[in-house]
């Protein structure tokens, strides 16, 4: 991404990532980048790159960060976060950046419909007749085709 | 007789029955009583991306479900089983966060205490079970089988919280492997991602991840791969036989379900092991046992 551009950076972007879970230790962080080395995304994509994300972040580069692609690009396989000398939870921290990326209305297409999947149906593969005769050829229990209960645990829905 | 509640998750029971199948085959056998709770929903793991809270509130509800029965869970999913702990330690430590979630599982007349624990299946095999009972049961064993064992991050970490075993020199699942008479095999990426996570996301790269794993396990030996994870199979199973079409690779590297592999040598029919449900055909590995 060449230059920093700090015209754009927003300085109380650390603060409030400080105040939430995941974003409250990545100011311990000192660029070892034993994080990167672990990451097997940054090993096959060269724009995955989490202590540059941590960086990013830390600059109050909060617009490159939550509208990029490559936030979206974490496996979550908590590599990182285990391997972290400085006890980042970068893991967290990463599903801290999607979470308020969403909030943004930035989100893949897959990760709506998973949300909208679950929102309403209580599963992500929902389960139909069909499936349930599937189950009873080789004797398993059949499962409920619907979880409507789900909606009301929804405040805002 | 041990009982738990068995969580299937979402995509064991609509893409993976033979997991389901092999699974409660297995556990029978070893005098496990297994509860099904009509009620539960999706563990709330494809959630943590979008909207955490509702991801804690969707795990919450399924340890609310078991802990009214009074049932510790065995879940056979290992992101499910990470989603699960992760909620369960959550409404532990973070009171405020309980708080909230208990007052909205209150419309529904449930709140979670935390007084359950969860299990992976592989831990219930070897810390609840013991190798030792396992062995009692087996009639038959595998020769010159080499095994690449994959043991699935959601499992392993992060280790504080998932508690499953040692996070950078795990044993638990080769040991458990090594009781059918296969031989667990080194191979590098070994606790590697398989890349599931990225699938929808980014189809390429999930490839990628699945491509470098194949490769591995192929270059260090392996016969199969065995997993104990749904998402895990079917990226090893579906994904690797599409790839081949899709990319034209071709490892020859199928996988299969532990509980498959354990039920063969416990004298298990394949046919109720679902060996004939896989995508790619595992059929040859009966062939190994002696």
């Amino acid at each position: 991404m060449g230059k920093i551009n700090l015209d754009r950076a927003d300085p109380d972007f650390r603060r409030e990532l400080a105040k939430q879970p995941g974003g409250d230790k990545i100011s311990a962080c000192f660029t070892c980048r034993t994080c990167t080395a672990s990451c097997p995304i940054a090993a096959v994509n060269d724009t995955f790159d989490p202590v540059k994300i941590i960086r990013m972040a830390l600059y109050g580069l909060k617009e490159d960060v939550l509208k990029s692609d490559f936030i979206w690009l974490c496996s979550s396989c908590y590599t990182c976060q285990e391997r972290c000398p400085q006890g980042v939870r970068i893991t967290e921290f990463m599903t801290l950046l999607k979470n308020l990326a969403v909030k943004e209305g930035n989100m893949p297409t897959g990760i709506r419909a998973q949300q909208d999947l679950i929102k309403g149906e209580g599963r992500i593969y929902p389960i139909d007749d069909f499936d349930n005769k599937k189950r009873d050829k080789v004797g398993l229990p059949p499962i409920p085709t619907s979880c409507s209960v789900v909606k009301k645990l929804f405040p805002s829905e | 007789m041990m009982k738990f509640a068995l969580f299937l998750g979402c995509n064991i029971p609509a893409r993976v029955q033979q997991y389901d199948m092999s699974a409660r085959a297995v556990l029978d056998m070893l005098n496990v009583d297994l509860v099904d709770i009509r009620e539960f929903n999706c563990c709330g793991y494809p959630m943590r991306n979008s909207d955490f809270e509702a991801f804690v509130l969707f795990s919450a509800r399924n340890l609310a479900l078991a802990e009214r029965k009074g049932l510790d869970m065995v879940t056979l999913c290992k992101c499910c089983f990470g989603s699960l702990k992760k909620a369960d330690h959550l409404m532990k430590e973070d009171t405020s966060l309980r708080d909230k979630i208990n007052s909205l599982l209150a419309k529904e007349g449930l709140s979670y205490g935390g007084s359950i624990e969860v299990k992976h299946f592989l831990s219930v095999l070897h810390k609840d079970i013991g190798i030792s009972a396992l062995k009692e049961k087996i009639t038959g064993g595998f020769k010159d089988l080499k095994i690449a064992t994959h043991y699935g991050c959601h499992a392993l970490r992060p280790s504080d919280i998932t508690q499953f075993d040692n996070p950078t020199a795990p044993v638990l699942f080769d040991q458990l492997v090594e009781v059918t008479g296969a031989k667990s095999i080194d191979w590098p990426l070994k606790l590697e991602c398989c890349g599931a996570p990225l699938l929808g996301i980014n189809d390429d790269l999930s490839m990628d991840l699945t491509q470098k794993k194949m490769v591995d396990g192929k270059q260090s030996g392996a016969d199969y791969l065995c997993v104990a994870c749904p998402y895990c199979q079917l990226q090893f199973d579906t994904v690797q036989d599409m790839m081949i079409s899709i990319r034209g690779t071709d490892h020859k590297l199928p996988s299969i379900l532990f509980p498959q592999l354990l039920g063969l040598v416990m004298g298990i029919e394949g046919k109720a092991l679902g060996i004939d449900m896989n995508q790619i055909d595992i059929s040859g590995i009966e062939a190994f046992l002696s």
